[in-house]
């Protein structure tokens, strides 16, 4: 049994999905929101291999641990700040998020370091994530779900749509409606509804004001991503909230964040993918020889 | 399957649709009261391949399943309506819009080939269609010839403010003041006044008094203008024209008939500029930069594609 023609066979497997990834990255260089995609590998579990003895029936000499492939096992999108972008339609919004935890030590209240994407990992050795902030929408299936694409839109009734058509939620989970026209109105870094003139809040029916509902999702890693820039949560009300403390977030009307993704890096790992797909197959290659020289050579009767 | 190749693929078309889209863009740099059109990406259904629990392991950051993904497209295109320069043409047909709002025009409606339909009665069908072009001229109207009718440069009717036709009598020549009101002068009033400028400038107000003798002039009518209310429920048509996303029932939520006689909250930044143009928005260097990001982007596209390419050559060559 040549058991390394399936480990550089499911080597191939895993580049080719390393190469998908890094093809949508590149495909979603222009999309509002998106969050670069990494896709991480992972060796199949260990086994340990024994020689069967010879000598003494039953027995056996341990001859050491093998892993007999590689796989794909998660694509992560770690939610990383993309650059604003000026576009000054009214209907647009960023989200500018650095939520900051604060973590007891020696009796001191310190901000958690987190590093570039966006974990920290502490003494003990656990990891802890550094919680987003999201816009909220509701879908036609009443789904509550997150979105980083600021880039809404209205109806005629005055709702504030995403540009697929799922209404954007204010503070109370109630769906935003514009009553006043927009050009009087303004929404301010904290995400609420101010009359441009007099600089006041604008309130709804029952004397709320009106806001966007920004919710603070834990841990970013746990979202699952639905299409459409559309992420969902699952057990949402343990594991979100709406934003309690507004000083690390900023909504900047007229902005959109865009998409984070690196083309340079993208194109660095397609082409690294590639190669590696090659030297996979190359490897299933001098195993084909082998097996070829075992069968036509070695085995040969006459 | 391979899926590099369908998401560079699709991805492509959506790059290409936003490139036609600058290229329209620039082409009506110079079409008087043209609004660019922008659009945005987004991407597209995520499809998840399950995982047993026996994958699930110790460290893993996600969720189980393995999310795929099938690339970008365009989302639906918006007109953007921010003001245009107003350039000074001293054309007394050449009218701007300062403000967000627009003029009304009753459109023939058109058969498939062309021809204009009527109803039961004979009457040609006149759809409401909205412009910012100002660039107008006057028309005759068959079985009318005392009176010519504003129109725009198609031959299209403006309508008042009460939705009549603007009717100029002949030899007329027209001014307009800020809030939309049409006058006519009788031609032989610019020889008389040729020597009183200043009296003439006085007069976009609609000071009658300032005019001498019985040369009076005639109002035409006001203007119909509407304010928009919600720019994005706007639809362009082709020819500078929109009408509203959702038809007629649709209207009266996005825009508003407004009376600029009356200056209040809803009027104050609206005016009405006779003798000016506004020049479409297009600003070329924006346009151009963003050419080139996609241009680059298509590239990486088509190199991505290659690629995928070059994977499946690859295992097809496996033995040789």
């Amino acid at each position: 049994m040549l058991r390394g023609l399936y480990s550089a066979a499911s080597g191939m497997v895993t580049q080719q999905r390393k190469h998908d990834t890094a093809s949508v990255n590149m495909a979603n260089q222009h999309t509002p929101g998106f969050k670069e995609g990494v896709t991480v590998s992972r060796s199949f579990p260990e086994m340990m291999l024994a020689l069967a003895s010879a000598n003494e029936p039953g027995g056996s000499t341990q001859i050491g641990p093998l892993h007999t492939g590689v796989m794909a096992e998660e694509t992560m999108y770690p939610v990383l700040q993309g650059d604003l972008r000026e576009t000054g339609k009214w209907t647009d919004f960023a989200i500018t998020s650095h939520i900051q935890v604060l973590q007891n030590i020696g009796g001191e209240q310190v901000a958690v370091p987190f590093d570039a994407s966006g974990t920290y990992i502490d003494a003990d050795g656990e990891t802890m994530y550094q919680p987003q902030a999201f816009f909220t929408v509701l879908t036609d299936q009443d789904d509550l779900l997150f979105t980083r694409n600021g880039q809404f839109t209205v109806n005629e009734a005055g709702e504030l749509l995403t540009l697929n058509g799922h209404r954007v939620l204010g503070r109370g989970e109630e769906p935003i409606v514009l009553e006043i026209d927009e050009a009087h109105v303004r929404v301010n870094e904290r995400g609420e509804l101010v009359h441009l003139a007099t600089g006041q809040a604008v309130m709804d029916a029952s004397g709320e004001p009106i806001a966007l509902l920004i919710s603070e999702v834990d841990n970013p890693y746990d979202l699952i991503r639905e299409g459409n820039g559309l992420l969902r949560l699952e057990d949402r009300e343990l594991n979100s909230r709406p934003l309690s403390d507004p000083s690390g977030v900023r909504i900047s009307q007229g902005y959109v964040e865009q998409s984070n993704v690196d083309s340079i890096r993208t194109m660095t790992n397609m082409m690294t993918a590639l190669r590696a797909y090659e030297s996979n197959l190359k490897v299933v290659q001098f195993y084909d020889q082998t097996l070829d020289q075992a069968v036509n050579e070695v085995g040969r009767i006459n | 399957m391979n899926s590099s190749m369908i998401s560079a693929a699709t991805s492509m078309r959506g790059l290409q649709q936003k490139i036609d889209l600058i290229a329209h863009n620039v082409s009506n740099l110079q079409t008087v009261g043209y609004k660019r059109q922008d659009a945005s990406f987004f991407d597209l259904l995520t499809s998840v391949q399950e995982q047993q629990d026996n994958v699930i392991l110790e460290g893993r950051r996600t969720p189980p399943g393995l999310t795929l993904d099938w690339g970008s497209a365009l989302s639906r295109t918006e007109s953007d309506f921010t003001q245009g320069h107003l350039v000074q043409t001293d054309q007394p047909l050449d009218v701007a819009i300062e403000g967000q709002a627009l003029f009304e025009i009753a459109h023939v409606r058109l058969s498939a080939t062309g021809e204009p339909l009527s109803d039961a009665d004979g009457r040609p069908i006149l759809d409401r269609v909205w412009t910012r072009n100002g660039s107008w001229q006057l028309s005759e109207r068959p079985g009318d010839t005392e009176h010519l009718y504003l129109s725009t440069k198609e031959g299209q009717l403006l309508r008042g403010l009460n939705d009549e036709l603007l009717r100029v009598p002949r030899n007329h020549r027209i001014e307009l003041d800020t809030d939309g009101n049409v006058w006519a002068y009788p031609n032989d009033l610019r020889r008389s006044m040729a020597e009183e400028d200043e009296t003439e400038a006085a007069m976009p107000d609609g000071n009658e008094e300032a005019i001498e003798g019985n040369l009076q002039p005639v109002h035409v009518g006001q203007l119909k203008i509407v304010r928009m209310i919600q720019p994005q429920m706007l639809e362009s048509i082709g020819g500078d024209s929109y009408r509203v996303r959702g038809g007629e029932a649709a209207v009266d939520g996005v825009l508003q008939v407004v009376d600029l006689n009356v200056r209040n909250e809803q009027t104050e930044s609206i005016a009405i500029r006779q003798g000016f143009l506004e020049q479409s928005n297009v600003d070329i260097g924006q346009e151009m930069t963003e050419l080139i990001t996609l241009q680059r982007s298509l590239q990486f596209h088509s190199r991505a594609l290659a690629s995928a390419d070059e994977m499946m050559a690859m295992t097809n060559k496996l033995r040789g």
